[in-house]
C-alpha cells in the first residue's frame, strides 16, 4: 500500500458478533499495548469501560463545581432580591430570613449540577459531532443494533495498517475494515 | 458456612464482653431507679427507643432489600436479620416502661388529665391501657415480620434468592406498608405524646427514617468492621461498598429533608402552639444539639459520602457509619429530653447508662445472632 494511503487511514475497525466476543478483543488489545482504542456496542456492556481503561472522568469535580455554583447564586440571588433590591417585611420576620432561602438554593443547587453532569459529559466525550470517520463504513450501522465493534485509531504509536489489521484479523471478529479519513 | 474457630472464639469474647458491660450498666441504672424512679424511666425510654429504632431501621431495609433485590443487599442481608430478629427481647426489655408511664406521659398522670381539657379530649387514645394495648400490638407484628421476612424453605442459607421466588417479595411489599403505619403511630405514641398539646403531621415520617438511617448506618458499620478483622467472614467487594454508602448517601438526604420540612413549616407559619416544641429544643444550651445534628448528621456525612473512593474503602464507610449511627443518639436526647427540661439543656448520667445497659445486652444478641448464622459467601453473586 502506498505511503499516501495509509497516511489518510483513520483506524481499524473490527466487527464482532457478541459482547463477551468484544469484551475479551478489547482486553487482548490492552495488554498488547494500544492506548488509542475505542469500542461501539448497542448497549451498555458491564466491565467495557474498565478494560478500555477508562476508569476516571472530569465528570465529578464538573458535578461538584456546578453543584456549589447553584448552591452559592441561588442563595445570593435570594438575598439581593430579599434585602436589597425589593425589601418586603413579611409578618416582622428579618429580610435575611435564611430558613426560607434553603429549598430554593437546594433546587438550584441540584440544577446547575445536574446542566453541568449533562453538558460537561456531552463537551467531554467531543459531542456534538457532525462528522466521524468511523460512518464511512456502511456496516457500523449496526453498532446500535446487534453488532459490537472494536476501533484502534492510526495516531496510537504502536498503529501500523498491515501489523494492526493482522492483530485484529486474529481476534476472530466477522470483519475486518480499514477507515479512510 | 461455618466460622473459623479464630473467629468463633473472638465472636464468644465479644459477647461475653457485652453481656457483662450490659449487665453491669444494668445494675447501676436498677441502683437509679430506687435512688430516682422518675428519671430511671425517662432514661430508660431513650434507652429502650435508641435500640428498639436500629432493629426497627434493620426490618425496615431487610423487606426493602427481599423487595427489590440487589448486590448491596446480599452483603449485609445477615447483619440486617440479626438487627431485625432482636425485636422480641426489645419487646420485653421494654416492660419496665410499664410502671413508669406516669413518670414519662402527662396523660398517664389522672390528675393532670383532669385539669386539662385538651388532654381529656385526646384521653380515648391517650391512656395507659390502649397504649400498652398499641405497645404489644407493634412489637407482636415486628417481630412476625422480622422472623417471617427471614424465614427460607427453598434453598440454603448461603444461596441468593432472586426476588420471590419463595414468593417473599409480595409479603414484603404489604409488610413495608405495614411497618410505615405502624412506625408512624409507634412515633405518635412513644415520642409525640411526650408533648401531647403539640403535633406535626411529618413528625411520624421523620422520626421512622431517623431510624432506618440509624439502623442501616449500624448494619454498614458493623458489616465493614467484621469483614475486615475477623478471619471467615466475606470481604465486601467494592462495588457492594459503593452502593451501601450511596444508600446511606441518600437515607441522610431524606432524613435531613424531612427533619428540616419540619422546622421551616412550623417556623413559616409560627405559631404559638407549634413552635413551643422548637423554643423547647433551640434555647437554653439545646441550640448545641440542634447545630451537632445540623453538621454530623447531615452536612459532613453529606459531603464525604459524595467521594467515589471514600464510599469504596470499608475503613472509612464504616467510620462515616458510625459517626451517623452515635448522632442519632445524640437527635434522640434531642427529641425527649427537652419535653422534660424545656429550654434548659440538662443530661442525667442515666441517659447515657440507660443505653448503655440495652445495648450491651442488644449487641451480644446481634453478635449471637451472627455467629449462628453468618454472613458467608453468597453464590451466584459476581465478586
Amino acid at each position: 500500500m502506498p505511503m499516501t494511503e495509509a497516511a489518510r487511514i483513520h483506524g481499524v475497525l473490527a466487527e464482532f458478533d457478541s459482547p463477551e466476543a468484544l469484551l475479551q478483543a478489547t482486553r487482548k488489545a490492552a495488554s498488547a499495548g494500544f492506548t488509542e482504542v475505542e469500542a461501539y456496542t448497542p448497549y451498555p456492556v458491564h466491565g467495557l469501560a474498565d478494560s478500555l481503561g477508562f476508569t476516571r472522568t472530569g465528570i465529578p469535580a464538573l458535578v461538584f463545581t456546578g453543584g456549589l455554583i447553584g448552591c452559592i447564586s441561588g442563595y445570593l440571588l435570594q438575598y439581593w432580591v430579599s434585602v436589597h433590591a425589593y425589601p418586603i417585611n413579611v409578618g416582622g420576620r428579618p429580610l435575611h430570613s435564611w430558613p426560607s432561602f434553603i429549598p430554593v438554593t437546594f433546587e438550584t443547587t441540584v440544577l446547575c449540577a445536574a446542566l453541568f453532569a449533562v453538558l460537561g459529559m456531552l463537551g467531554l466525550n467531543g459531542l456534538p459531532m457532525p462528522y466521524h470517520p468511523v460512518f464511512n463504513i456502511p456496516q457500523f450501522e449496526r453498532a446500535s443494533q446487534d453488532r459490537f465493534f472494536l476501533y484502534i485509531l492510526s495516531r496510537d504509536e504502536k498503529f501500523d495498517l498491515r501489523e494492526t489489521r493482522r492483530f485484529l484479523e486474529n481476534l476472530k471478529p466477522r470483519e475486518v475494515f480499514d477507515v479512510p479519513e | 458456612m461455618s466460622l473459623p474457630e479464630s473467629t468463633r472464639t473472638r465472636l464468644n469474647q465479644m459477647i461475653a464482653m457485652a453481656v457483662t458491660t450490659g449487665l453491669a450498666a444494668g445494675v447501676i441504672c436498677l441502683i437509679g431507679w430506687i435512688a430516682d424512679g422518675t428519671q430511671f424511666h425517662r432514661s430508660y425510654l431513650i434507652g429502650i427507643l435508641f435500640w428498639t429504632g436500629l432493629s426497627l431501621g434493620a426490618l425496615g431495609v431487610l423487606m426493602l432489600h427481599y423487595l427489590v433485590d440487589g448486590n448491596w443487599g446480599h452483603a449485609v442481608v445477615r447483619y440486617l436479620e440479626a438487627s431485625a430478629r432482636l425485636l422480641p427481647p426489645l419487646g420485653l426489655l421494654a416492660l419496665p416502661l410499664g410502671f413508669g408511664l406516669q413518670e414519662i406521659y402527662v396523660w398517664a398522670d389522672p390528675v393532670r388529665v383532669l385539669g386539662d381539657p385538651l388532654l381529656q379530649h385526646k384521653l380515648p387514645y391517650l391512656n395507659p391501657g390502649s397504649f400498652v394495648l398499641r405497645y404489644a400490638a407493634y412489637f407482636v407484628i415486628w417481630s412476625t415480620l422480622a422472623f417471617a421476612v427471614g424465614y427460607r424453605r427453598g434453598p440454603g442459607l448461603n444461596q441468593v434468592d432472586p426476588g420471590g421466588k419463595e414468593g417473599r417479595g409480595a409479603l414484603c411489599a404489604i409488610g413495608l406498608v405495614v411497618f410505615v403505619v405502624t412506625g408512624t403511630f409507634a412515633a405518635i405514641d412513644w415520642l409525640m405524646s411526650l408533648e401531647p398539646h403539640w403535633f406535626s403531621t411529618i413528625y411520624g415520617c421523620m422520626i421512622l427514617m431517623g431510624m432506618v438511617l440509624a439502623g442501616f448506618a449500624f448494619v454498614v458499620a458493623a458489616a465493614c468492621r467484621m469483614s475486615r478483622h475477623l478471619e471467615g467472614i466475606p470481604v465486601i467487594p467494592a462495588a457492594a461498598l459503593n452502593d451501601l454508602g450511596s444508600l446511606l448517601f441518600a437515607f441522610v438526604m431524606i432524613w435531613a429533608y424531612l427533619t428540616f420540612s419540619q422546622f421551616l413549616l412550623i417556623w413559616s407559619a409560627n405559631i404559638v402552639e407549634e413552635t413551643t416544641w422548637y423554643f423547647a429544643r433551640l434555647d437554653g444550651g439545646w441550640q448545641t444539639f440542634g447545630i451537632l445534628l445540623a453538621v454530623f448528621h447531615f452536612a459532613v456525612p453529606f459531603v464525604l459520602l459524595l467521594s467515589r473512593e471514600l464510599k469504596r474503602s470499608a475503613r472509612r464507610l464504616g467510620s462515616v457509619a458510625s459517626v451517623l449511627v452515635t448522632m442519632h443518639l445524640v437527635e434522640l436526647i434531642w427529641l425527649v429530653v427537652p419535653a422534660f427540661h424545656a429550654g434548659h439543656l440538662r443530661i442525667h448520667w442515666l441517659d447515657l447508662m440507660a443505653p448503655l445497659a440495652v445495648g450491651g445486652l442488644w449487641f451480644a444478641g446481634f453478635l449471637w445472632q451472627l455467629s449462628s448464622r453468618p454472613p458467608t459467601k453468597l453464590e451466584g453473586v459476581p465478586a
